[in-house]
């Protein structure tokens, strides 16, 4: 017993000599909890920086500098057929659920590559629902300024819906943080019509604000959220879910709700300041200046510079002097080269439709509309204005290179022409949209990629109307608008509601040329086993005499065009993870 | 000196660069100066009780309870190490015939969460003395000892790799993020999700054992174990990415469950026959088998051959292609009629089986190859003999059911691989081909793992062996030497394996690690 409490005694001794602080109870430092991250209002907007990094960079981000138009019908990308790149695996359909190359290649960790497009948008999305839950008026006690942190929140969240609703279908509605969640038994896709309601909602409610600006008026705030983002993004999601691909019944009622949703956004971007740039040349290759009243009207939301830490000549503006080049600059490669059939979609200057189609499969025999005045051997005389801004053809001017007036030789030996190495134009085009003829360094360039500008919201606004109603004089309004800036003259008056909709479908084609809306066009319009097939260039060869014939080519015999390429697979691992997940179609 | 790679490509597509440094002059110069400093520092403190009381002169008790709290500052880790812990232990003998034992331990670590940093552990044994009962008396001439015994008890652990605090999220402030208008242009990094439910690790292991002890110099010892590990700390591996979280950052959880079983054999045998002849030996075999019991693996789709890579299979079971031997022409291919996913065979590559028929060989494809890289049969034999001025001593070291991947894509010894690889010709003439056609570049053979390149790594070594001779003292006393001896010896002097590429020795992971050596010595002691 004496040991007993001598034991006791020695016990108490060494507990008291401790019980200041437990010793097992330290702390890190520098480490903070989610709830203290929310303590402040800077940490508040810190952390709506967050839910900011993981947007996209689109433009020519798709892995080795591609552009996503590249892997549909409008362009060539002059790397292909160099095996083991997304760009060839995509085309030749070698993608399956467990590797997806568009989506799964490139840099983990560097924030400007594109990749893990479906596990970045749930990162967005559940940073953005962090966000929602934890912004209060006790870390941002100002209410006006709160309202405005939390509409960006939910336009972020509509648009990491939206990104993922293009790519992979409907996905189940998540809004809120599901971080410890351990059982997905009951994670099931909602349908598309719930996911636009959702994102709609979102964008409904982020426009209710009126702290939320319509646009970004100074320098720092580049990139920002606006009201004019949010009726980008219920414009696109409405348009979608009306489009054949997820409306086969044609419901007249989602074409509806898409038309209205164009004619307010419409008045009320137009109503705040909103119009289209002037010049649909000068537009791609400036950079949105910032101001109550600017110049760049039409810039709906553009992608923001950031992230590029010590590598910043992989900016968008930067990189293309690089990788989008004439051989003349030596550039690493040709880059984007637009197709024939991109060419072809151009009407002429005078408005009539210059080819409407081809007689055979390979688009080698195209159908040439006599009323038009084309003429397959001067086939780039007279054309729609935009075809000059947008594509480098065969004796095009490119402008005064070190001393000496620089036309481009695409033909056969020439010193633009067509050759094996990925330097040149596979098609006998270079893009020269976005690509300013005047830059003489990769460092000059400034352009940004523009994700959302106003002319979408006409042609959306054209599309819905006309299914909805039938050739309306809102919806010939809505073109015509895009065709005046374009220097075209109004669509024929008359026309039926098919034959609007085929005009619509090419101006959409023609306007948006290289941008990315036409790989998901062609989807959502399921005309990807028409559109999807073949693309086709223009070989020159000149006589002895220094007459130029041409001939049409084959240059991609595309193997994505099948309805599975509708949509991409879902990753592998997550259908294997969420029983209630069902793969899309196909895969 | 930059080095360009064609073969390897960035991420973006270009060509890897990479820079060694070109060995100069300065490099071979001996004369360098350098200092560094650490500090490390270990607290303990311990307070101790003993009790140990026998009564009627047969029945013993001891006990034992044990107060501590250590603190470990180590170098590189501004905080310290902290442990407390009370562990105590009660025994009880009966007349040196019966022992029972009862130990408990109870630990906290600063590991786990509060309300969960306190883990008990106790465990229990019982040994009978079979040689000390009456009965036995008659045989302990022969049989001079003979003891079974058996224990049962829990062990924690809460050593749960590199990162610690696992039950605290990491999340900073980070600058650059993507406007400079908000938070100052920081961002906050969420790098670690905290789960605070973990805790300690629980091995549970019984254990049966029997000493015998014949004629004073042979014993045996014999153990039987069994293990399983609960609570085993294992990253999640069916959280999908819907949750909005790289599950590298998520914290494991206590979900594991593994098993251990094994035994051990022990044989000594000592004996001096007389003053110029004793021999003392060693003998020791050891079995131990694992198996994952739970992984939390997701169940791969129906179409794989084996649905399952960790679970059910032991720890680091490797998985590969099996292959049929060599493609010896392309109508061999061609009549095969199966696609390879990734890089195609040439004639002399390796022809892997399409085990779920579906024409393809892929990922589905992949069974289980080769045993563990740990062998389960460790083996080992030592011996000391002395015979008049003459001393001999070796010892033997052997591995069993062990395998690995001798595959790798850095081979640095180019000269076996071009002796052997794959030609038409040395098909043709009948020669031994042990490697596949030689590609620049990686060739279907080389990508991926498969039976052909995982090999037996069983062996047995001569580790060690040394025989001496001691001068007589009377020989020596006379130049005033009180003792020489002249030996040699030698370090793993003979290996016996199994390996068909000879240039890897079986206890290397890879070609490049430092390889085992032979050493061969030959000296003289002199003791003035």
């Amino acid at each position: 017993m004496k040991y007993l409490k001598i034991f006791m005694l020695l016990a108490c001794v060494l507990t008291a000599a401790s019980c200041g602080k437990d010793p097992l109870d330290i702390t890190p430092d520098g480490r903070i909890t989610l709830e203290d991250a929310f303590k402040t209002q800077e940490l508040t907007e810190a952390y709506l920086n967050t839910v900011y990094e993981r947007l996209r960079k689109y433009g020519c981000n798709y892995h080795y500098y591609t552009f996503l138009s590249a892997f549909g019908d409008d362009s060539h990308e002059s790397n292909y057929p160099e095996q083991n790149f997304p760009v060839a695996k995509y085309i030749t359909g070698n993608i399956s659920a467990a590797s997806n190359p568009l989506d799964n290649e490139g840099s983990t960790t560097l924030s400007y590559n594109d990749r893990n497009w479906y596990e970045r948008a749930w990162v967005g999305i559940r940073r953005a629902n962090v966000f929602l839950e934890h912004i209060s008026d006790e870390n941002v006690p100002e209410a006006g300024y709160r309202g405005r942190l939390i509409a960006e929140g939910k336009v972020l969240r509509a648009h990491y819906y939206l990104d993922l609703l293009k790519n992979y279908g409907p996905m189940p509605i998540i809004d809120k943080d599901i971080t410890q969640q351990e059982d997905f038994s009951d994670i099931k896709r909602n349908t598309f019509q719930e996911c636009v309601n959702f994102i709609v909602k979102d964008c409904d409610e982020a426009i209710a604000d009126a702290n939320l600006p319509y646009r970004v008026t100074s320098e720092a705030e580049r990139g920002r959220m606006t009201k004019a983002v949010a009726y980008a993004v219920k414009s696109q999601a409405l348009l979608f879910n009306a489009s054949p691909q997820w409306n086969p019944d044609n419901d007249a009622v989602k074409w509806q709700a898409a038309a209205k949703a164009g004619k307010e956004a419409l008045q009320a971007l137009e109503g705040n300041g909103f119009q289209l740039f002037n010049s649909y040349e000068h537009f791609f290759i400036t950079k949105p200046d910032l101001a109550q009243s600017p110049n760049d009207k039409e810039t709906l939301f553009e992608i923001n510079d950031w992230g590029y830490a010590g590598q910043t000549y992989r900016r968008f503006g930067n990189i293309l002097f690089l990788m989008h080049m004439i051989p003349d600059f030596g550039p690493e490669k040709a880059g984007n080269c637009p197709s024939q059939e991109l060419v072809d979609t151009y009407e002429m200057k005078n408005g009539e439709i210059a080819i409407t189609g081809y007689t055979d499969e390979d688009h080698l025999k195209p159908i040439i509309n006599p009323a038009s005045g084309y003429d397959d051997q001067k086939p780039y005389e007279n054309r729609d204005p935009r075809f000059y801004a947008t594509v480098w053809y065969n004796g095009a001017l490119y402008g005064n290179i070190n001393g000496v007036q620089t036309y481009i030789e695409a033909f056969k030996g020439g010193k633009h022409g067509i050759s094996g190495v990925k330097q040149r134009t596979p098609t006998g085009y270079y893009m020269r949209k976005f690509v300013d003829p005047a830059v003489r360094s990769a460092a000059a360039g400034t352009t940004t990629y523009r994700l959302f500008r106003l002319a979408e919201i006409y042609m959306n606004l054209a599309e819905a109307e006309n299914e909805a109603n039938g050739p309306t004089a809102d919806a010939y309004q809505a073109i015509n608008t895009v065709r005046k800036r374009a220097g075209m003259p109004p669509l024929p008056a008359g026309l039926t509601k098919d034959q609007l909709r085929e005009r619509i479908r090419r101006e959409r084609r023609v306007e948006f040329a290289l941008e990315e809306n036409r790989f998901y066009d062609v989807k959502r319009w399921k005309i990807l086993d028409k559109a999807g097939k073949i693309t086709s260039g223009m070989a020159w060869t000149r006589r002895p005499d220094g007459t130029l014939t041409n001939e049409r080519i084959v240059t991609i015999r595309r193997q994505s065009w099948q309805d599975r390429f509708l949509l991409f697979p879902l990753p592998l691992s997550e259908i294997t993870r969420i029983p209630g997940m069902t793969q899309n179609p196909g895969w | 000196m930059q080095l360009i790679d064609p073969n390897t490509k960035t991420p973006d597509g270009r060509d890897s660069v990479y820079y060694q440094r070109t060995r100069t002059d300065f490099d071979n110069t001996p004369l360098s100066t350098s200092t560094s400093a650490t500090f490390q520092s270990f607290y303990n403190t311990q307070f101790q009780a003993n009790y140990n009381r026998t009564f009627n002169q047969k029945h013993t008790f001891t006990g034992l309870v044990l107060a501590q709290q250590q603190s470990l500052i180590k170098p590189g880790d501004a905080l310290p190490f902290n442990v407390r812990g009370l562990a105590s232990r009660l025994t009880y003998s009966y007349a040196n015939k019966y022992t029972v034992e009862f130990n408990a331990g109870y630990n906290g670590s600063e590991q786990f969460a509060k309300g969960r940093r306190y883990g008990f552990f106790p465990s229990y044994s019982a040994g009978w003395n079979i040689h000390n009962e009456p009965f036995f008396s008659n045989a302990l001439h022969t049989i001079t000892m003979l003891r079974i015994r058996g224990s049962y008890g829990s062990v924690g652990g809460d050593q749960l790799g590199s990162r610690r605090f696992l039950y605290l999220d990491e999340i900073s402030r980070q600058s650059g993020s993507y406007s400079a208008t908000l938070g100052r242009g920081s961002g906050i990094l969420e790098s670690f999700f905290g789960n605070p439910n973990v805790q300690w690790e629980v091995a549970r292991k019984a254990n049966v054992g029997l000493e015998i002890g014949l004629l004073s110099s042979l014993t045996l010892t014999a153990d039987v174990f069994h293990e399983k590990r609960s609570n085993v700390l294992i990253f999640r591996g069916t959280i999908p990415m819907i949750i909005g979280v790289p599950s590298s950052s998520l914290a494991p959880a206590n979900i594991g469950v593994i098993e251990n079983k094994g035994f051990e054999l022990d044989l000594n045998y000592n004996k001096v026959f007389s003053k110029d002849f004793s021999v003392v030996t060693k003998w020791n075999l050891n079995y131990a088998a694992n198996k994952v019991l739970f992984n939390d693996e997701v169940k791969l789709g129906e179409d794989f051959a084996y649905r399952y890579r960790t679970t059910g299979y032991q720890i680091g079971q490797q998985f590969g292609y099996k292959s049929l031997g060599f493609f010896n022409s392309q109508e061999e291919i061609d009549a095969y009629g199966v696609t390879y996913q990734g890089r195609a065979p040439r004639p002399g590559d390796l022809k892997f089986a399409d085990l779920n028929n579906d024409k393809v060989i892929n990922e589905r494809d992949m069974m289980p190859i080769g045993e563990s890289s740990m062998p389960k049969y460790s083996w080992g034999a030592a011996a000391n003999i002395t015979f008049k001025n003459f001393d001999l001593s070796f010892l033997f070291q052997g591995a069993f059911k062990v395998s690995g991947q001798v595959l790798s894509s850095e081979v640095n010894d180019f000269r076996e691989r071009h002796q052997h690889a794959w030609t038409p010709e040395r098909v043709a003439s009948g020669e031994e081909i042990l490697y596949p056609a030689l590609s620049l570049s990686a060739s279907s053979s080389t990508t991926s793992a498969n039976t052909y390149f995982n090999e037996n790594k069983s062996f047995i070594r001569l580790k060690n062996l040394e025989l001496g001779y001691r001068l007589p003292a009377s020989l020596t006393s006379r130049v005033g030497v009180k003792r020489m001896r002249l030996y040699v010896n030698g370090l793993n002097i003979f290996t016996w394996d199994k390996m068909v590429q000879k240039d890897w020795d079986p206890e290397l992971g890879s070609l490049t690690s430092f390889p085992v050596y032979r050493v061969l010595n030959a000296g003289v002691n002199i003791n003035f």
